[in-house]
């Protein structure tokens, strides 16, 4: 169905460098990063198709962007952040100047998308103990429905002058954004972390889409 | 992540390698176990092949810094890179750990 959507409307579509529509079967480090670098728009680890109608139908914000789309299995399995910011500085969108912080700050929001969003799991309890539940909560839950089938898009946009902003959204049941974050000791630095790093940091859609802004 | 345990006569050298992040908890793990073994002394995590650290690994070194303190431990961070060296002083380690170049 995508493919044909997509050679209807003459989108290159595979698994090439160099389509616009890319799907990784599976999703890998070298292939989001290689994709990303060769220009490709939309990369999926499933085809789907309201993905591709978007993309297609001109949903997506701006002409210079694109949609990392994964399940949160493939997104928390893959070194999503590492892998999308190589692709970037070798496309040219991202200083390399710029990667680390970028890269630890998407990190923090796909893990953050993952596990307390589409998972719905809670700050992992204090002490050792609430890192080796918080690791067996995510792989459990990653094996239920409909958790598993849960995504996290990835929207990368250019800015006029050269920064970059990233959405991260996820499909959970959201939050709010003002509510005290009930950081334990050992956990719940991640929204500190971007807070510094980034330009700016905001929330939409009852907190499922994490708004991230870089200087260039 | 990698690591390497080493028995000095002050007590361990660990080395840590490569990307530290939450998956990283069980080999962490095994690292603890070792701090938990000593009594006094001084624990040097070596940190200059770390490429990569999260919250999650903040959060391990703190769970390592609260093993270590009952049994008299020491625990020090030495030779962070610059993107592991700035999220330390983002998190403000510098208040918690012994850090050096």
């Amino acid at each position: 169905m995508v493919r044909t959507l997509a050679d209807r409307l003459g989108c290159a579509i595979g698994s090439d460098e160099g389509a616009a529509i890319v799907l990784l079967h599976p999703a890998s480090d070298t292939g989001v990063s290689r994709a990303v670098a060769a220009g490709a728009r939309l990369l999926m680890d499933v085809p789907v198709l309201e993905e591709v109608q978007a993309l297609l139908g001109g949903a997506e914000p701006e002409p210079g962007s694109l949609r990392l789309s994964l399940a949160s299995g493939s997104a928390f399995r893959i070194n999503v952040a590492m892998s999308l910011c190589s692709g970037l500085v070798e496309r040219g969108w991202l200083h390399p100047g710029r990667q680390v912080d970028v890269e630890l700050c998407l990190h923090e929001a796909v893990v953050n998308a993952v596990t307390h969003g589409n998972l719905e799991l809670q700050r992992c309890a204090d002490g050792d103990s609430g890192f080796a539940d918080r690791l067996d909560s995510v792989y459990y839950q990653l094996t239920l429905m409909p958790f598993a089938a849960r995504r996290v898009v990835i929207d990368v946009g250019r800015r006029a002058d050269g920064g970059l902003t990233i959405d991260i959204q996820d499909q959970g049941k959201g939050f709010d954004p003002t509510a005290p974050t009930g950081g334990t000791t050992y956990s719940g630095r991640g929204m500190t972390i971007m807070r510094e790093l980034a330009e700016r940091v905001s929330h939409r859609d009852g907190g499922r889409r994490l708004c991230l802004e870089f200087r260039p | 992540m990698d690591y390497a345990v080493q028995s000095t006569d002050q007590g361990l050298n660990i080395s840590l390698t490569g990307r530290m992040t939450l998956i990283d908890h069980d080999k962490f793990r095994a690292v603890v176990d070792s701090i938990e073994r000593l009594n006094g002394g001084i624990c040097i995590f070596d940190l200059r092949g770390l490429e990569f650290i999260d919250s999650s690994g903040l959060g391990m070194f703190l769970i390592a810094r609260d093993v270590a303190q009952p049994k008299g431990v020491d625990i020090q961070l030495l030779g962070a890179q610059d993107a592991v060296r700035r999220i330390l002083q983002i998190a403000k380690f510098h208040t918690l750990f012994k850090i050096a170049p």
